[in-house]
Protein backbone atom coordinates (compact mmCIF):
# COMPACT_ATOMS: atom_id res chain seq x y z
CA UNK A 1 0.00 0.00 0.00
CA UNK A 2 1.26 3.53 0.41
CA UNK A 3 4.66 4.28 1.89
CA UNK A 4 2.83 5.55 5.27
CA UNK A 5 2.44 2.05 6.63
CA UNK A 6 4.04 -1.77 5.75
CA UNK A 7 2.84 -3.11 2.35
CA UNK A 8 0.20 -5.66 1.98
CA UNK A 9 1.03 -8.87 -0.45
CA UNK A 10 -1.20 -11.52 -0.93
CA UNK A 11 0.21 -14.74 -1.07
CA UNK A 12 -2.29 -16.91 -1.30
CA UNK A 13 -6.20 -17.36 -2.81
CA UNK A 14 -8.81 -19.88 -2.45
CA UNK A 15 -12.51 -20.09 -4.15
CA UNK A 16 -15.50 -21.81 -3.80
CA UNK A 17 -18.11 -21.32 -6.38
CA UNK A 18 -20.52 -23.16 -8.70
CA UNK A 19 -17.60 -23.58 -10.78
CA UNK A 20 -16.66 -26.22 -8.04
CA UNK A 21 -13.77 -26.43 -5.55
CA UNK A 22 -11.04 -24.87 -5.94
CA UNK A 23 -9.40 -21.24 -7.58
CA UNK A 24 -8.60 -23.23 -11.08
CA UNK A 25 -12.44 -24.68 -11.47
CA UNK A 26 -13.80 -20.88 -11.26
CA UNK A 27 -10.75 -19.46 -13.39
CA UNK A 28 -11.19 -21.94 -16.20
CA UNK A 29 -14.73 -22.12 -16.19
CA UNK A 30 -14.30 -17.78 -16.55
CA UNK A 31 -11.59 -18.29 -19.01
CA UNK A 32 -14.50 -21.17 -21.46
CA UNK A 33 -17.55 -18.15 -21.01
CA UNK A 34 -19.21 -21.35 -19.12
CA UNK A 35 -21.65 -20.18 -17.19
CA UNK A 36 -22.92 -21.88 -14.16
CA UNK A 37 -26.46 -21.07 -13.70
CA UNK A 38 -29.24 -23.45 -13.76
CA UNK A 39 -32.90 -23.95 -13.77
CA UNK A 40 -32.94 -24.43 -9.74
CA UNK A 41 -35.94 -26.65 -9.23
CA UNK A 42 -36.07 -26.24 -5.02
CA UNK A 43 -36.31 -22.44 -5.37
CA UNK A 44 -37.88 -22.18 -8.99
CA UNK A 45 -35.56 -20.04 -9.95
CA UNK A 46 -32.18 -19.67 -12.07
CA UNK A 47 -29.58 -19.76 -9.60
CA UNK A 48 -25.79 -20.81 -9.43
CA UNK A 49 -25.19 -23.48 -6.33
CA UNK A 50 -21.86 -25.12 -5.70
CA UNK A 51 -21.87 -28.64 -6.57
CA UNK A 52 -22.18 -31.09 -3.64
CA UNK A 53 -19.08 -32.30 -1.79
CA UNK A 54 -18.63 -34.64 1.07
CA UNK A 55 -18.23 -32.10 4.22
CA UNK A 56 -17.71 -34.62 6.81
CA UNK A 57 -14.48 -35.53 4.65
CA UNK A 58 -13.38 -32.15 4.01
CA UNK A 59 -13.94 -30.86 7.47
CA UNK A 60 -14.24 -33.49 9.64
CA UNK A 61 -17.65 -34.98 11.28
CA UNK A 62 -18.37 -32.55 13.96
CA UNK A 63 -17.33 -28.99 11.75
CA UNK A 64 -19.31 -30.26 9.30
CA UNK A 65 -22.77 -30.70 11.82
CA UNK A 66 -21.89 -28.05 13.76
CA UNK A 67 -21.76 -25.51 10.96
CA UNK A 68 -23.80 -23.49 8.33
CA UNK A 69 -23.49 -24.31 4.80
CA UNK A 70 -21.65 -20.25 4.30
CA UNK A 71 -19.16 -21.46 6.72
CA UNK A 72 -18.29 -25.21 5.11
CA UNK A 73 -17.47 -23.39 1.74
CA UNK A 74 -15.44 -20.54 3.53
CA UNK A 75 -13.17 -23.47 5.40
CA UNK A 76 -12.40 -24.90 2.21
CA UNK A 77 -11.46 -21.77 0.63
CA UNK A 78 -9.71 -21.30 3.55
CA UNK A 79 -7.88 -23.94 3.53
CA UNK A 80 -6.81 -23.42 -0.31
CA UNK A 81 -5.45 -20.36 0.38
CA UNK A 82 -3.40 -21.33 3.30
CA UNK A 83 -2.36 -24.42 1.70
CA UNK A 84 -1.30 -21.86 -2.03
CA UNK A 85 0.53 -19.38 0.87
CA UNK A 86 2.49 -22.46 2.00
CA UNK A 87 0.92 -21.52 5.55
CA UNK A 88 0.69 -24.18 7.87
CA UNK A 89 -2.32 -23.65 10.92
CA UNK A 90 -0.19 -23.63 14.28
CA UNK A 91 3.33 -22.90 12.96
CA UNK A 92 2.62 -19.45 12.69
CA UNK A 93 2.78 -16.39 15.70
CA UNK A 94 -0.63 -16.81 16.85
CA UNK A 95 -1.51 -13.85 18.19
CA UNK A 96 0.13 -12.15 14.87
CA UNK A 97 -2.87 -13.65 12.21
CA UNK A 98 -6.14 -12.54 12.53
CA UNK A 99 -9.23 -13.47 10.60
CA UNK A 100 -11.48 -10.85 9.08
CA UNK A 101 -14.79 -12.62 6.66
CA UNK A 102 -17.47 -10.51 4.84
CA UNK A 103 -20.78 -12.09 4.40
CA UNK A 104 -24.21 -10.46 3.46
CA UNK A 105 -26.56 -13.27 5.48
CA UNK A 106 -24.31 -15.28 7.77
CA UNK A 107 -25.88 -18.71 8.80
CA UNK A 108 -29.20 -17.73 6.61
CA UNK A 109 -30.19 -21.48 5.77
CA UNK A 110 -29.75 -23.10 9.39
CA UNK A 111 -31.89 -19.92 10.68
CA UNK A 112 -34.59 -21.00 8.06
CA UNK A 113 -34.64 -24.51 8.72
CA UNK A 114 -34.90 -23.37 12.48
CA UNK A 115 -37.61 -20.97 12.27
CA UNK A 116 -39.80 -23.80 10.46
CA UNK A 117 -39.62 -26.10 13.53
CA UNK A 118 -39.95 -23.05 15.61
CA UNK A 119 -43.40 -22.49 14.19
CA UNK A 120 -44.26 -26.45 14.13
CA UNK A 121 -43.56 -26.20 17.80
CA UNK A 122 -40.81 -28.26 17.39
CA UNK A 123 -37.28 -27.70 19.68
CA UNK A 124 -34.60 -25.46 17.78
CA UNK A 125 -30.59 -27.13 17.66
CA UNK A 126 -29.11 -25.92 20.26
CA UNK A 127 -26.69 -25.03 17.17
CA UNK A 128 -28.51 -22.44 15.67
CA UNK A 129 -27.20 -19.49 17.56
CA UNK A 130 -23.48 -21.08 16.64
CA UNK A 131 -24.50 -21.40 13.34
CA UNK A 132 -25.90 -18.75 11.95
CA UNK A 133 -24.62 -15.69 13.57
CA UNK A 134 -22.38 -13.74 10.88
CA UNK A 135 -19.29 -13.28 13.53
CA UNK A 136 -19.05 -16.91 13.98
CA UNK A 137 -17.57 -18.22 10.74
CA UNK A 138 -14.25 -15.96 11.74
CA UNK A 139 -14.73 -17.15 15.40
CA UNK A 140 -14.98 -20.69 13.86
CA UNK A 141 -12.21 -20.24 11.44
CA UNK A 142 -9.83 -18.61 14.33
CA UNK A 143 -10.60 -21.62 15.93
CA UNK A 144 -9.84 -24.37 13.46
CA UNK A 145 -6.49 -22.58 12.34
CA UNK A 146 -5.37 -21.34 15.67
CA UNK A 147 -5.36 -17.85 14.77
CA UNK A 148 -5.42 -16.06 17.92
CA UNK A 149 -4.86 -12.04 16.72
CA UNK A 150 -7.81 -10.00 15.57
CA UNK A 151 -11.33 -11.74 14.29
CA UNK A 152 -14.50 -10.44 13.33
CA UNK A 153 -17.01 -10.34 10.71
CA UNK A 154 -17.89 -7.04 7.76
CA UNK A 155 -21.38 -7.37 6.22
CA UNK A 156 -22.05 -4.65 3.89
CA UNK A 157 -24.10 -6.57 1.80
CA UNK A 158 -22.13 -7.41 -1.84
CA UNK A 159 -19.37 -5.44 -0.78
CA UNK A 160 -18.69 -7.76 2.47
CA UNK A 161 -15.84 -9.50 1.03
CA UNK A 162 -13.92 -6.59 -0.21
CA UNK A 163 -14.60 -4.88 2.45
CA UNK A 164 -13.65 -7.15 4.93
CA UNK A 165 -10.33 -7.56 2.65
CA UNK A 166 -9.65 -4.21 2.83
CA UNK A 167 -10.32 -4.17 7.14
CA UNK A 168 -7.86 -6.95 6.76
CA UNK A 169 -5.31 -5.45 5.33
CA UNK A 170 -5.75 -2.42 7.85
CA UNK A 171 -4.86 -4.82 10.33
CA UNK A 172 -1.67 -5.12 8.67
CA UNK A 173 -1.06 -1.59 8.08
CA UNK A 174 -1.90 -0.24 11.83
CA UNK A 175 1.13 -3.17 12.76
CA UNK A 176 -1.28 -5.92 14.55
CA UNK A 177 -1.15 -8.38 12.54
CA UNK A 178 1.13 -10.10 9.93
CA UNK A 179 -1.11 -12.01 8.58
CA UNK A 180 -4.77 -12.19 8.25
CA UNK A 181 -7.70 -14.20 6.23
CA UNK A 182 -9.55 -12.50 4.50
CA UNK A 183 -12.66 -12.87 2.52
CA UNK A 184 -16.17 -13.67 2.29
CA UNK A 185 -18.87 -16.46 2.03
CA UNK A 186 -23.02 -16.66 1.65
CA UNK A 187 -24.86 -19.53 0.73
CA UNK A 188 -28.42 -18.05 0.74
CA UNK A 189 -29.87 -20.33 -1.37
CA UNK A 190 -33.24 -20.80 0.87
CA UNK A 191 -36.91 -19.82 -0.65
CA UNK A 192 -36.96 -16.54 1.42
CA UNK A 193 -34.13 -14.88 0.33
CA UNK A 194 -35.05 -15.80 -3.24
CA UNK A 195 -38.84 -14.48 -2.76
CA UNK A 196 -37.45 -11.82 -1.09
CA UNK A 197 -35.23 -10.74 -3.88
CA UNK A 198 -37.82 -11.73 -7.00
CA UNK A 199 -39.97 -9.32 -5.35
CA UNK A 200 -37.82 -6.52 -5.86
CA UNK A 201 -37.36 -7.41 -9.31
CA UNK A 202 -33.75 -8.01 -8.94
CA UNK A 203 -33.56 -11.01 -10.29
CA UNK A 204 -32.92 -12.31 -14.04
CA UNK A 205 -35.81 -13.93 -15.44
CA UNK A 206 -34.61 -16.29 -17.93
CA UNK A 207 -35.76 -19.46 -17.08
CA UNK A 208 -36.04 -20.64 -21.29
CA UNK A 209 -32.53 -20.01 -21.14
CA UNK A 210 -30.79 -20.27 -17.68
CA UNK A 211 -26.74 -19.92 -18.57
CA UNK A 212 -28.01 -16.86 -20.50
CA UNK A 213 -29.62 -15.44 -17.27
CA UNK A 214 -26.76 -13.74 -16.29
CA UNK A 215 -26.06 -10.90 -18.73
CA UNK A 216 -23.43 -7.87 -17.87
CA UNK A 217 -23.11 -5.10 -20.05
CA UNK A 218 -25.91 -6.54 -22.61
CA UNK A 219 -28.64 -4.79 -23.71
CA UNK A 220 -30.94 -7.31 -22.69
CA UNK A 221 -29.41 -8.38 -19.33
CA UNK A 222 -32.52 -7.94 -16.62
CA UNK A 223 -30.88 -8.77 -13.16
CA UNK A 224 -28.35 -11.25 -11.46
CA UNK A 225 -28.67 -14.68 -10.47
CA UNK A 226 -28.26 -15.75 -6.97
CA UNK A 227 -25.46 -17.48 -6.48
CA UNK A 228 -23.05 -18.69 -3.73
CA UNK A 229 -19.85 -18.99 -2.71
CA UNK A 230 -16.48 -18.03 -1.16
CA UNK A 231 -13.20 -16.43 -1.84
CA UNK A 232 -10.47 -16.31 0.89
CA UNK A 233 -7.15 -14.41 0.46
CA UNK A 234 -3.99 -14.50 2.47
CA UNK A 235 -2.89 -11.45 3.01
CA UNK A 236 0.70 -10.61 4.68
CA UNK A 237 2.54 -7.96 5.43
CA UNK A 238 5.20 -8.15 2.45
CA UNK A 239 8.36 -8.27 4.86
CA UNK A 240 7.17 -11.01 6.55
CA UNK A 241 6.53 -13.05 3.24
CA UNK A 242 9.95 -12.27 1.86
CA UNK A 243 11.68 -13.74 5.40
CA UNK A 244 9.49 -16.54 4.35
CA UNK A 245 10.35 -16.63 0.99
CA UNK A 246 6.81 -17.43 -0.29
CA UNK A 247 5.83 -16.72 -3.61
CA UNK A 248 3.81 -13.25 -3.57
CA UNK A 249 0.92 -13.52 -5.96
CA UNK A 250 -0.09 -9.59 -5.97
CA UNK A 251 0.32 -6.41 -3.82
CA UNK A 252 -2.63 -5.07 -2.23
CA UNK A 253 -1.75 -1.61 -3.28
CA UNK A 254 -4.79 0.36 -1.96
CA UNK A 255 -8.11 -0.13 -0.60
CA UNK A 256 -11.05 2.51 -0.64
CA UNK A 257 -14.80 2.36 1.31
CA UNK A 258 -17.22 4.63 0.52
CA UNK A 259 -21.18 5.64 1.23
CA UNK A 260 -23.67 6.76 -1.49
CA UNK A 261 -26.05 7.74 1.41
CA UNK A 262 -28.38 7.66 -1.64
CA UNK A 263 -31.21 5.10 -1.13
CA UNK A 264 -31.53 2.07 0.91
CA UNK A 265 -31.31 -0.32 -2.41
CA UNK A 266 -30.45 2.06 -5.36
CA UNK A 267 -26.74 2.88 -6.19
CA UNK A 268 -26.34 6.69 -6.41
CA UNK A 269 -26.99 8.25 -10.17
CA UNK A 270 -23.26 9.17 -10.70
CA UNK A 271 -21.94 6.32 -8.58
CA UNK A 272 -20.78 8.81 -6.29
CA UNK A 273 -19.70 6.40 -3.44
CA UNK A 274 -18.04 4.25 -5.50
CA UNK A 275 -16.37 7.20 -7.33
CA UNK A 276 -14.95 7.83 -3.72
CA UNK A 277 -13.58 4.30 -2.96
CA UNK A 278 -11.99 4.42 -6.91
CA UNK A 279 -10.45 7.66 -5.53
CA UNK A 280 -9.75 6.59 -2.10
CA UNK A 281 -8.04 3.12 -3.29
CA UNK A 282 -6.03 5.01 -6.20
CA UNK A 283 -4.65 7.58 -3.71
CA UNK A 284 -3.30 5.26 -1.28
CA UNK A 285 -1.68 2.76 -4.43
CA UNK A 286 0.05 6.45 -5.12
CA UNK A 287 -1.14 5.91 -8.67
CA UNK A 288 -3.61 7.78 -10.76
CA UNK A 289 -6.66 6.86 -12.99
CA UNK A 290 -4.42 6.69 -16.04
CA UNK A 291 -2.53 4.08 -14.59
CA UNK A 292 -5.29 1.45 -14.08
CA UNK A 293 -5.09 -1.45 -16.67
CA UNK A 294 -7.84 -3.61 -15.90
CA UNK A 295 -11.44 -3.27 -13.91
CA UNK A 296 -13.08 -6.50 -12.44
CA UNK A 297 -16.53 -4.51 -12.24
CA UNK A 298 -18.84 -5.45 -9.75
CA UNK A 299 -21.43 -5.78 -12.82
CA UNK A 300 -24.27 -8.27 -11.66
CA UNK A 301 -26.35 -7.47 -15.09
CA UNK A 302 -29.23 -5.25 -13.67
CA UNK A 303 -30.21 -2.65 -15.73
CA UNK A 304 -29.55 0.41 -13.99
CA UNK A 305 -26.24 -0.50 -12.11
CA UNK A 306 -23.95 -1.66 -14.62
CA UNK A 307 -24.82 1.81 -16.89
CA UNK A 308 -23.73 3.75 -13.42
CA UNK A 309 -20.49 1.72 -13.09
CA UNK A 310 -19.40 1.88 -16.53
CA UNK A 311 -20.23 5.70 -16.92
CA UNK A 312 -18.42 6.12 -14.15
CA UNK A 313 -15.38 4.03 -15.16
CA UNK A 314 -15.49 5.59 -18.41
CA UNK A 315 -14.69 9.07 -16.96
CA UNK A 316 -12.50 7.77 -15.19
CA UNK A 317 -9.77 5.48 -17.19
CA UNK A 318 -11.91 5.73 -20.70
CA UNK A 319 -11.17 3.03 -22.99
CA UNK A 320 -7.32 2.29 -21.87
CA UNK A 321 -8.52 -0.42 -19.08
CA UNK A 322 -9.74 -3.52 -19.87
CA UNK A 323 -13.10 -4.39 -17.97
CA UNK A 324 -14.58 -7.78 -17.32
CA UNK A 325 -17.34 -9.29 -15.00
CA UNK A 326 -17.17 -12.39 -13.59
CA UNK A 327 -20.75 -12.97 -12.86
CA UNK A 328 -22.01 -13.69 -15.92
CA UNK A 329 -20.21 -17.58 -15.41
CA UNK A 330 -20.91 -17.57 -11.60
CA UNK A 331 -23.60 -15.60 -10.29
CA UNK A 332 -23.70 -13.17 -7.83
CA UNK A 333 -22.48 -14.55 -4.68
CA UNK A 334 -23.56 -12.01 -2.44
CA UNK A 335 -21.23 -11.05 0.07
CA UNK A 336 -18.34 -13.94 -1.09
CA UNK A 337 -18.49 -11.91 -4.60
CA UNK A 338 -15.99 -9.05 -3.90
CA UNK A 339 -13.27 -11.77 -2.33
CA UNK A 340 -13.66 -14.32 -5.35
CA UNK A 341 -13.29 -11.34 -8.00
CA UNK A 342 -10.40 -10.36 -5.69
CA UNK A 343 -9.03 -13.98 -6.00
CA UNK A 344 -9.64 -13.83 -10.13
CA UNK A 345 -8.33 -10.72 -10.82
CA UNK A 346 -4.77 -12.14 -8.62
CA UNK A 347 -5.16 -14.06 -11.55
CA UNK A 348 -5.40 -12.04 -14.36
CA UNK A 349 -2.14 -10.60 -12.85
CA UNK A 350 -0.17 -13.63 -12.55
CA UNK A 351 -1.66 -15.11 -15.68
CA UNK A 352 -1.42 -11.94 -17.54
CA UNK A 353 -5.01 -13.04 -18.60
CA UNK A 354 -8.17 -11.33 -18.96
CA UNK A 355 -11.75 -13.64 -18.73
CA UNK A 356 -14.37 -12.39 -21.29
CA UNK A 357 -17.48 -11.37 -19.96
CA UNK A 358 -20.14 -14.49 -21.19
CA UNK A 359 -23.43 -13.61 -22.00
CA UNK A 360 -22.22 -10.42 -23.78
CA UNK A 361 -24.06 -10.82 -26.99
CA UNK A 362 -24.85 -6.82 -27.22
CA UNK A 363 -23.04 -4.46 -26.05
CA UNK A 364 -25.51 -2.02 -24.13
CA UNK A 365 -24.96 1.08 -26.08
CA UNK A 366 -24.64 3.10 -22.84
CA UNK A 367 -21.40 1.60 -21.95
CA UNK A 368 -18.79 3.08 -23.22
CA UNK A 369 -16.14 0.89 -21.98
CA UNK A 370 -13.26 -1.48 -23.39
CA UNK A 371 -15.53 -5.17 -22.51
CA UNK A 372 -13.88 -8.09 -22.89
CA UNK A 373 -15.98 -10.13 -24.70
CA UNK A 374 -15.87 -13.91 -26.35
CA UNK A 375 -12.25 -14.96 -26.19
CA UNK A 376 -10.00 -14.71 -22.98
CA UNK A 377 -7.39 -11.42 -23.99
CA UNK A 378 -3.70 -12.08 -23.13
CA UNK A 379 -2.68 -8.53 -21.10
CA UNK A 380 0.15 -7.96 -18.92
CA UNK A 381 -1.63 -5.87 -16.10
CA UNK A 382 0.38 -3.46 -13.72
CA UNK A 383 -2.71 -2.23 -11.61
CA UNK A 384 -6.15 -3.99 -11.54
CA UNK A 385 -9.40 -2.60 -9.52
CA UNK A 386 -11.59 -4.63 -8.08
CA UNK A 387 -15.10 -2.91 -7.82
CA UNK A 388 -17.78 -4.01 -5.01
CA UNK A 389 -21.31 -2.16 -4.62
CA UNK A 390 -23.80 -3.52 -2.31
CA UNK A 391 -27.53 -2.43 -0.95
CA UNK A 392 -27.43 0.25 1.50
CA UNK A 393 -24.98 2.11 -0.46
CA UNK A 394 -21.78 0.54 0.11
CA UNK A 395 -18.99 0.32 -1.58
CA UNK A 396 -15.55 -0.93 -1.37
CA UNK A 397 -12.82 -0.72 -4.05
CA UNK A 398 -9.38 -2.95 -4.16
CA UNK A 399 -6.14 -1.82 -6.01
CA UNK A 400 -4.30 -4.78 -7.25
CA UNK A 401 -0.96 -4.97 -7.93
CA UNK A 402 1.52 -6.63 -9.78
CA UNK A 403 4.63 -7.62 -7.42
CA UNK B 1 -40.24 -53.40 24.36
CA UNK B 2 -36.73 -51.71 25.39
CA UNK B 3 -34.40 -54.06 27.32
CA UNK B 4 -31.39 -51.79 28.73
CA UNK B 5 -28.88 -53.65 26.05
CA UNK B 6 -30.61 -52.21 23.45
CA UNK B 7 -30.37 -48.92 24.98
CA UNK B 8 -27.68 -48.98 26.33
CA UNK B 9 -27.15 -49.71 22.22
CA UNK B 10 -28.37 -47.12 21.23
CA UNK B 11 -26.71 -44.34 24.27
CA UNK B 12 -23.54 -45.47 22.62
CA UNK B 13 -24.34 -44.86 18.52
CA UNK B 14 -25.46 -41.84 19.41
CA UNK B 15 -22.86 -40.14 21.68
CA UNK B 16 -20.34 -42.05 19.08
CA UNK B 17 -22.04 -40.08 16.48
CA UNK B 18 -21.30 -37.08 18.10
CA UNK B 19 -17.63 -37.71 18.39
CA UNK B 20 -15.01 -36.99 15.49
CA UNK B 21 -12.74 -39.78 17.14
CA UNK B 22 -13.90 -43.42 17.92
CA UNK B 23 -13.46 -43.56 21.90
CA UNK B 24 -13.98 -46.62 23.92
CA UNK B 25 -17.50 -46.13 25.98
CA UNK B 26 -17.72 -47.62 29.14
CA UNK B 27 -20.59 -47.08 31.96
CA UNK B 28 -18.42 -45.40 34.37
CA UNK B 29 -17.16 -42.75 31.33
CA UNK B 30 -18.97 -39.48 32.13
CA UNK B 31 -20.06 -37.31 29.37
CA UNK B 32 -17.62 -34.72 30.13
CA UNK B 33 -14.90 -37.61 29.91
CA UNK B 34 -16.10 -38.84 26.62
CA UNK B 35 -15.85 -35.26 25.20
CA UNK B 36 -19.50 -34.01 25.27
CA UNK B 37 -19.77 -30.37 25.76
CA UNK B 38 -22.79 -28.63 26.88
CA UNK B 39 -23.95 -28.03 23.14
CA UNK B 40 -23.35 -31.49 22.63
CA UNK B 41 -25.23 -32.71 25.52
CA UNK B 42 -28.30 -30.85 23.97
CA UNK B 43 -27.87 -32.35 20.77
CA UNK B 44 -27.52 -35.86 22.51
CA UNK B 45 -30.70 -35.17 24.22
CA UNK B 46 -32.69 -34.26 20.77
CA UNK B 47 -31.36 -37.51 19.00
CA UNK B 48 -32.13 -39.95 21.49
CA UNK B 49 -35.62 -38.16 21.89
CA UNK B 50 -35.67 -38.95 18.25
CA UNK B 51 -34.67 -42.61 18.82
CA UNK B 52 -36.84 -43.30 21.68
CA UNK B 53 -39.89 -41.53 20.18
CA UNK B 54 -40.64 -39.18 23.75
CA UNK B 55 -40.12 -36.06 24.33
CA UNK B 56 -36.80 -35.71 26.76
CA UNK B 57 -36.48 -32.77 29.15
CA UNK B 58 -33.18 -30.09 28.18
CA UNK B 59 -31.55 -30.62 31.51
CA UNK B 60 -32.05 -34.64 31.65
CA UNK B 61 -28.78 -34.74 31.56
CA UNK B 62 -25.19 -33.21 32.86
CA UNK B 63 -21.58 -33.52 32.12
CA UNK B 64 -20.72 -35.35 35.11
CA UNK B 65 -23.22 -37.98 34.59
CA UNK B 66 -21.56 -41.23 33.86
CA UNK B 67 -23.33 -43.60 30.84
CA UNK B 68 -24.64 -46.26 33.55
CA UNK B 69 -26.57 -43.44 35.41
CA UNK B 70 -27.91 -41.91 31.86
CA UNK B 71 -28.78 -44.91 31.06
CA UNK B 72 -30.82 -46.03 33.73
CA UNK B 73 -32.12 -42.50 33.84
CA UNK B 74 -33.78 -43.56 30.37
CA UNK B 75 -34.38 -46.77 31.33
CA UNK B 76 -36.59 -45.36 34.63
CA UNK B 77 -39.27 -43.16 32.12
CA UNK B 78 -38.99 -45.85 28.47
CA UNK B 79 -42.01 -46.44 27.28
CA UNK B 80 -43.50 -49.84 27.71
Amino acid sequence: MSAEGPQVVITGTGVVSAAGLGADAAWKALLESEPKARHDPELDRVTCRVPDFDTAARLGGTWARRTDRYSQLAFVAGDEALKEAGLTPGDWDGPRVGVVMGTAFGGVTTLEQQMIRHLAGEKVSPMTMPMFLANMLPGQLALRWGALGPSFAASSACASGATAIALGAALIQSGSCDIVLAGGSDAPMVPLVAAAFARMGALADRREHPAGASRPFDVARNGFVLSEGAGVVVLERAEHAAARKTRVLARLAGCGMAADAHHVTDPHPEGAGLARSIHAALRQAGASATEVDHVNAHATGTPKGDVIESRLVSGLVGQRASVTSNKAVLGHTMGASGAIEAAMTVRTITERTVPPTANLSRLDPEVDLDVVTGAPRAQHVELALSHSSGFGGQNAVLALAAP
Amino acid sequence: MITINSLRVTVERAITDLLDEPVAITGDSSLDDLGLDSLALVELIDTLAKELGRPLEDDLFNKTMKVDDLVATLMNGAPA
